[in-house]
């Protein structure tokens, strides 16, 4: 075959490697536009796993690069002027250079042929080859040539990185936050040899402008990050080479091939620096796409079929997961009330990959800290060691469940610290269907706590039994009128609501108020007042629900006004030593729903009013508002309205194992989880 | 879990002999009969042969994987499936999706910018016309046909728990087949619906001769040519050997899927006969 590859960063030179090794015959040529010694980024960190895969395409740049590789297991995190460290992290980072200078050897040993200062201008002078590979980096122009069939989507993180150098070798793997009269500083840190570490700053846009680093050149924006972490560097000096401060690309492409064209690494994809896996994903790209034509004996559509088959689950995990790394790094500000032990927990388990039993298995005695430290509050006292957050009570006004597994409508008997019920209707016009309960039976007299939730399902109320569906009214001749805030239709298939007028407010008032003293009277102890779901109360906050022009409608405050009037009078009726939970929708998940913000607004106001703890949902504001579904992904909703509004919530949304229930909850994203339990595989026989 | 297999109404050369024999064959063998659907391809409509087999058949259920539900009318679709549902003595499992192709929509006469609310409509409204029984036929099924909803997203997961009975997949190995049942699950739960989600799984197959094994993927190049590259894959993940047979079915076994109907490729009896004899 003969192979143009443009570009020699990781992807291309060790992809003309491979196929030069599997087959001499092949004539590989690579194009590129630096210089052979020319890098810009100072090393790179190897943070995902081992480096095994490398050891079986080739042995002999396998050892030189592990030679080369400075490793280290544990992870600082400097944070308040305290480090804490994690340990039992498999890092490795080597000089950028070093690498391709390794690289560089052993494709010119093998026979592949490289042109260095090379412009690529058009494709046009390499498509006679049999494959062109574009491993030309996040800035791809191959990419761009061919943008048509590989349809590439490219948008920019809000936040603005720099890669520096600095002068001395951090002994392990070191992030850094600095607070400054600008904003936060941070820095993370990674040696790449003896002497020297990379130094990757991020900063919001807000603390980039206020700094002046839009205006200042590159050596005073160095004199301004080495005044920064003066602390941090002891008196050493860091290094610019090219450090511009960039907002970070998101490359994703639907294909990554054409005919006879195929992109590698950044090219294709990238993937956030703050989990450390951009050189190893063009790495095992380069590995991938070799393999496959091996396997296919250099037949081009079966193996480039079968590259991006093998490639992009693998891809789509990486770059979702470091979406979300650099979504934390982002907002972590909302930690800073955390202590310590906790900021470095969170920090470690920002994805979902790294959960708590993966945690202890690289660090036990971190974790076990981190537990007993969550168990303090509860016991009163700091012991040496704690049952897993799971285990540990919360006690909420004077009531203390006894564990944060809660189960959605039982069962009763199987461990959960708290049960909630189905919605109960405080009114028969409150009701979803003919068969939505409206009178609250005493609790059993053992097993879990039970939370009686009670709602008013507004404009979706009045339907067929959700047996077969939600959402579907019954025939006019047995419906009753429906209210909501505003009469707009929960969906173009159901009635209008009428418009809830003061008088039916008040008997809505009323009618909670009368639910929850009757709850209290046959027993229950603890309340779930349902403000989500598309019902009544939730048509009142939600924007694209609510029209209403008087007070109850428009800002909202006036939105407000009606829910927290009902919360208010429940919470009055209420006994004081027993706790309230409120349900309320962090997300409409519908064009001109309700923003970030103000859904931060809505669940502090709802504490200010007595709600305890918010049940944290999603969606549903109109018939076909929904979340993206995947797992866990009730939990970034709960862990914004937790830890900006200040207020004990309880996460919803696909947490399947108690594994990801310990993590949320030591990491602080809720303080009780809901389990969506998993049925056993097998679980249908012949039928 | 139970297994069923595809009826080939799309694979090259197909004819009556061949559908009603298959039909027959199947019925004492697998579970239930599959049919999928595509308007500008010479595949045979679905529904009618569904009918056909329901005349031919006693047990095995009839299921669409699936129908695209905005081409039609709602109505019509609704007394359809209620006919073949009281033809076949309460057999039929209505699958119903978007389809994949834009032209399907324009040769139908059907605004495709819609579709998605539009399909939403026509499940609430293909259950109230069972219910109401103004259209008529009553289906043979108390409650109706089971209804199942296919496609990738979010938005399909959350039709398929708010109003069908479960979720079709579209095909893919058992990883990918997992993490779809399990966002369904989770939309199930989110919407407050009691019980369980139904789900289905598919698979294409092809056994016996390198021959028979080459038309069959110069079929599946051909039926998905218009995926513009994604076609390779299709032909890469059709199961061709006993062992990945197995395998596949065993995988989704493990995840919770409750009946894997296996498709042909290759318009030959045989295939089924094969089929049968591997999973003995």
């Amino acid at each position: 075959m003969k192979i143009n590859v443009l570009g020699a960063g990781p992807a291309g030179l060790y992809f003309a490697i491979l196929m030069k090794r599997a087959d001499p015959r092949h004539q590989v040529r690579v194009f590129e536009r630096n210089h052979p010694d020319a890098t810009f980024g100072w090393g790179v960190v190897f943070s995902e796993g081992s480096l095994d895969e490398l050891e079986h395409a080739d042995y002999e740049s396998f050892f030189s690069i592990t030679e080369a590789c400075a490793n280290w297991n544990p992870i600082d995190v400097r944070y308040r002027g305290i480090s804490t460290r994690i340990r039992g992290n498999v890092f490795s980072g080597v000089g950028r250079r070093r690498l391709l200078n390794i690289l560089q050897a052993r494709a010119r040993e093998l026979g592949v042929q490289m042109t260095f200062g090379h412009e690529v201008e058009s494709l046009d002078p390499y498509v006679e080859a049999d494959l062109v590979v574009g491993a030309d980096g996040a800035n791809s122009l191959v990419r761009s040539f061919a943008a048509d069939v590989l349809r590439p989507s490219i948008d920019l993180a809000p936040s603005r990185y720099a890669w520096f150098g600095a002068e001395l070798a951090f002994p392990v793997f070191t992030y850094i936050f600095r607070e400054t009269g600008w904003g936060l500083f941070q820095a993370h840190c990674y040696p790449y040899d003896e002497a020297h570490s990379t130094m990757v700053l991020l900063v919001s846009g807000e603390t980039w402008r206020r700094a002046g680093l839009d205006e200042l050149d590159e050596q005073g924006s160095l004199e301004l990050c080495e005044a920064v972490f003066a602390e941090d560097l002891l008196g050493r000096r860091m290094l610019s080479n090219r450090s511009l401060w960039i907002n970070f690309p998101w490359v994703r492409c639907r294909s990554w091939h054409t005919d006879n064209v195929v992109i590698l690494g950044d090219a294709a994809h990238t993937a956030h620096w703050s989990i450390g896996s951009g050189t190893k994903l063009a790495l095992e790209d380069a590995i991938s796409l070799a393999r496959a034509f091996v396997k296919h004996r250099n037949r081009l559509k079966p193996a480039l079929a079968e590259f991006e088959l093998e490639r992009q689950p693998v891809v789509d995990r990486l770059q979702d997961a470091s979406r979300v790394s650099c979504e934390y790094f982002q907002t972590l500000q909302r930690y800073f009330t955390f202590e310590p032990l906790q900021f470095a927990y969170q920090l470690m388990t920002r994805t979902p990959r790294i959960t708590h039993t993966k945690l202890t298995v690289r660090d036990a005695d971190f974790v076990r800290q981190v537990e007993a430290h969550f168990a303090e509050p509860a016991t009163g006292r700091l012991a040496y060691a704690a049952p897993p957050p799971v285990f540990t009570p919360l006690r909420v006004r004077s009531l203390t469940i006894p564990n944060r597994l809660v189960f959605l409508d039982g069962p009763l008997d199987e461990g959960a610290g708290l049960v909630i019920t189905v919605p109960y209707a405080v009114s028969s016009e409150g009701r979803i269907a003919l068969d939505t309960p409206t009178v609250i039976g005493p609790p059993l007299p053992q097993g879990s706590l039970v939370c009686v939730q009670l709602g008013h399902a507004g404009r979706r109320a009045s339907c067929r039994p959700m047996r077969f569906g939600v959402d579907r009214p019954l025939p006019s001749a047995e419906a009753w009128p429906a209210f909501s805030a505003s009469p707009i239709a929960h969906a173009p298939w159901m009635p209008v609501p009428r418009e809830l007028d003061r008088e039916g407010m008040d008997r809505v008032t009323a009618a909670f108020v009368a639910a929850a003293r009757h709850a209290e009277e046959v027993g229950h102890r603890m309340l779930l007042l349902d403000f989500a779901h598309g019902g009544l109360l939730a048509s009142f906050i939600s924007p694209v629900a609510n029209r209403r022009q008087d007070e109850f409608g428009g800002s909202l405050e006036n939105r407000m006004r009606f829910p927290l009037q009902v919360l208010g009078a429940v919470r009055a009726a209420w006994p004081l030593q027993l706790p309230l939970a409120v349900a309320y929708t962090a997300a409409d998940h519908v064009r001109g729903g309700l923003t970030l913000g103000e859904s931060v607004e809505v669940a502090a106001k709802l504490r200010e009013e007595g709600a305890d703890l918010l049940l944290v949902v999603t969606g549903q504001t109109t018939a076909d508002s929904h979340p993206e579904y995947g797992r866990m992904y009730g939990v970034p909703h709960s862990d914004r309205v937790r830890n900006e509004a200040g207020v004990a919530t309880i996460a919803f949304g696909q947490i399947t194992t108690l594994d990801e229930i310990n993590t949320i909850l030591a990491a602080g994203r809720a303080d009780l989880c809901v389990l969506e339990r998993q049925l056993s595989p097998a679980k249908s026989g012949d039928s | 879990m139970r297994v069923g297999i595809g009826l080939p109404t799309s694979t090259p050369a197909t004819d009556r002999e061949l559908i009603l024999h298959w039909a027959r064959r199947a019925d004492a063998g697998f579970s239930s009969l599959g049919v999928v659907d595509r308007l500008l391809h010479d595949c045979w409509e679905p529904l009618a042969s569904l009918a056909a087999c329901a005349a031919v058949t006693e047990r095995a259920r009839l299921v669409t994987m699936v129908v695209i539900g905005p081409i039609r009318n709602t109505a019509l679709l609704a007394k359809q499936a209620a006919t073949v549902d009281a033809l076949s003595g309460g057999r039929l499992v209505l699958g119903l999706g978007l389809g994949a192709r834009n032209d399907d929509y324009e040769a139908a006469g059907v605004d495709s910018r819609r579709r998605g609310k539009d399909f939403t409509r026509q499940l609430v409204e293909l259950r109230q016309v069972w219910e109401d029984g103004v259209v008529g036929p009553r289906p043979a099924q108390p409650d109706g046909p089971v209804l199942l909803v296919g496609g990738g997203g979010s938005a399909a997961f959350a039709r398929a728990a708010r109003h069908a009975d479960g979720y079709v997949h579209g095909g893919g190995p058992p990883r990918a087949f997992a993490s779809a049942a399990a966002r369904v699950r989770a939309a199930w739960i989110d919407a407050g619906r009691p019980g369980e989600p139904q789900l289905w799984g598919q698979a294409y197959f092809a056994l016996g001769a390198p021959k028979a094994l080459a038309a069959a993927a110069e079929y599946l190049r051909k039926y998905y040519r218009f995926t513009g590259g994604f076609e390779e894959r299709i032909v890469a993940g059709n199961l061709t050997t006993p062992a990945a047979i197995k395998d596949f079915v065993r995988g989704y076994e493990e995840e919770g899927c409750d009946e894997l109907v296996l498709l042909p490729t290759v318009s030959r009896m045989d295939q089924l006969e094969r089929l049968a004899d591997v999973l003995a």
